[in-house]
């Protein structure tokens, strides 16, 4: 068993107060560098702050379970949202093709969602609040 | 369900106690609570996945062993290191570290509120799993048609154990289950500190991770590297105090802490193959060795069982093969993993002066005497690193994409490790360790 204890002061490696210092001071920066990191970097403009409720609106509609077919007419850098789809439509699983009960249009604009549904050849049973996302049934 | 949950919470409480009590671990507070959560996600998963019930079975063994040793007294706990500080500097120090803890809480509770879904793998990844589960069809949740369908379920069950608890997939128990894991990973790593250099450099570490930019914000994002960096940090911290104060009785929990990593990531196989590597560099006795992998066994088999039951397969794995071999010795992706590394290392909006200091210190701390409790997290921290370096070369996606969606969050994982391997090496210590 090692011995516990302090023998003559030896401290490493180059004493106490330059190590407590070092610390100190990157936590006082880290914590600016975090509440910098926070206010400046607002990731609204990226991402939906509020994903469920995206979704909210149109989960009714949809089948409690089972293959939902996920259509979406969105730009490239928001193709993602088809994961955020899923995520809020759970447990119903999205898919891209083949055989579903329902399916779920998603559109950068209510016009989009209305050229899914022509296309397709289905009516609108529900729509969100704002006119982007709805579900579609024959 | 919440029936079902209660005893799972009851089962995991028994077993943290049963796995603590020949350990002389003294209280131990953090890790006996990261404990306590990792079990109740783990034993989740054997209901998700095949229907039964594990929290039962899992308290009946813990009250068997219990009873069994209840004659027993626990195993003397190792002396802490007497704090190197005077009083006065201690205050200050422990007061900067505490403000550093608070202002973090402040920013995840206020970040969480505005983005309460996290961000990009939890709502991709890890609870949208965790939906599958709570609503009954968990065999979705292994769905090829989802991103990473073959990772491990101990983030999405835990969450999903929380829901059942409550009776309501509430976002906010999410958040929490987030930021238990992130304040639990960083307490094992200053408990780790504390006990061998005395409980001021613990609250060093603790407020060092706290004001962490990028740990902040995997806390908030809801990613499953947080709980597998806490799995990792609790095992090393468990490993160099057995090492240091050879405390051999420790060893079972840093096995089970090293399995719940496994279950955690599908990198905690390679964090656990550093825990492993870690522990036979200190030379361990071989029932040592045996404590510690017969703790991590019951992990492990739930780890191969849950891949078993996965009709996916890992990408990484499904595209190895000569070409990876080529990949590997590429000049040109070593230039992209180098520009990478060194665009990652001056960004100061994401790591603040974090990841800077921390390069400047691995030298200074290599030059410092030998200490036999860092060694095994310098090894686990090789191994790991060198692991990620050869999955990132070798990868079949676009080299620059890869690394620079990943790297910041393989990190993440080694953080608080590389914080306990650091403050091992450089804090001030007792003469007496510092010759070892």
């Amino acid at each position: 068993m090692a011995r516990i204890g302090y023998e003559g002061g030896v401290l490493h490696p180059a004493g106490r107060l330059p190590f407590a210092l070092t610390c100190a001071a990157l936590i006082a920066l880290g914590s600016f560098a975090s509440v910098r990191l926070h206010t400046v970097f607002d990731k609204s403009a990226v991402w939906e702050r509020d994903v469920r409720g995206r979704y909210q609106g149109v989960l009714d509609a949809l089948p409690p379970g089972g293959s939902v077919l996920y259509v979406y007419d969105l730009p490239p850098p928001e193709a993602p949202r088809h994961l955020q789809a899923q995520y809020a439509v759970a447990p119903r699983l999205l898919v891209e093709e083949g055989p579903a009960a329902a399916v779920l249009a998603e559109a950068s604009s209510p016009a989009g969602v209305e050229a899914i549904a022509t296309r397709l050849r289905l009516r609108v049973a529900r729509r969100s609040p704002d006119g982007r996302v709805a579900v579609l049934l024959p | 369900m919440t029936a079902r949950a209660l005893l799972d919470l009851g089962g995991a409480a028994l077993v943290a106690a049963a796995l603590f009590r020949p350990a002389g671990a003294g209280r131990a507070l953090p890790l006996r609570a990261l404990l306590a959560l990792g079990l109740f996600a783990a034993l989740g998963i054997p209901f998700w996945l095949w229907g039964l019930p594990a929290g039962v079975p899992a308290a009946l063994l813990a009250c068997g062993w219990l009873w069994a040793t209840r004659g027993r007294p626990p195993a003397p706990a190792a002396p802490v290191v007497p704090d190197p500080f005077p009083p006065h500097e201690a205050a200050a120090l422990r007061a900067l570290a505490l403000a550093a803890i608070a202002v973090a809480l402040a920013l995840f509770a206020e970040h969480s509120l505005r983005f309460p879904d996290g961000d990009w793998d939890a709502w991709a990844m890890w609870n949208v799993k965790a939906r599958f589960l709570f609503h009954g069809a968990p065999r979705a949740a292994l769905s090829p048609h989802l991103p990473h369908a073959d990772y491990p379920l101990l983030v999405p069950s835990g969450v999903a154990q929380l829901w059942s608890l409550a009776g309501s997939d509430a976002r906010k128990l999410a958040a929490l289950h987030a930021l238990l894991w992130a304040a639990l990973g960083a307490g094992a790593a200053a408990w780790g500190a504390a006990r061998l250099r005395g409980a001021t450099t613990g609250w060093l570490v603790a407020g060092l991770l706290a004001s962490t930019p990028w740990w902040v914000v995997l806390a908030w994002n809801q990613y499953a590297d947080l709980p597998l960096g806490a799995c990792l940090a609790a095992s090393v911290a468990l490993l160099a105090v057995a090492a240091e104060q050879e405390s051999p009785d420790l060893l079972p929990l840093a096995g089970a802490f090293a399995g719940l990593g496994l279950l955690a990531k599908n990198e905690g196989a390679l964090a656990f193959a550093g825990l492993l590597l870690g522990l036979l560099s200190v030379r361990p006795r071989a029932r040592g060795l045996a404590a510690f992998g017969l703790a991590a066994a019951p992990f492990a088999l739930l780890f191969w069982a849950g891949k078993a039951a996965t009709p996916a397969q890992n990408d990484l794995v499904a595209a190895a093969g000569w070409g990876s071999l080529a990949r590997l010795v590429a000049g040109e992706r070593w230039a992209v993993l180098g520009q990478e590394g060194w665009a990652l290392l001056r960004d100061l909006r994401s790591w603040g002066p974090m990841l800077f200091a921390a390069a400047v210190a691995v030298p200074l701390a290599l030059r410092a005497p030998a200490a036999r409790a860092a060694r095994p997290s310098a090894v686990c921290l090789i191994t790991c690193a060198a692991g990620y370096l050869a999955v990132l070369l070798t990868t079949p996606h676009d080299l620059r994409w890869h690394v620079q969606t990943t790297l910041d969050r393989l990190l993440g994982q080694l953080w608080p490790t590389l914080a306990l391997w650091l403050a091992l090496r450089l804090a001030p210590r007792p003469a007496a360790t510092a010759r070892r």
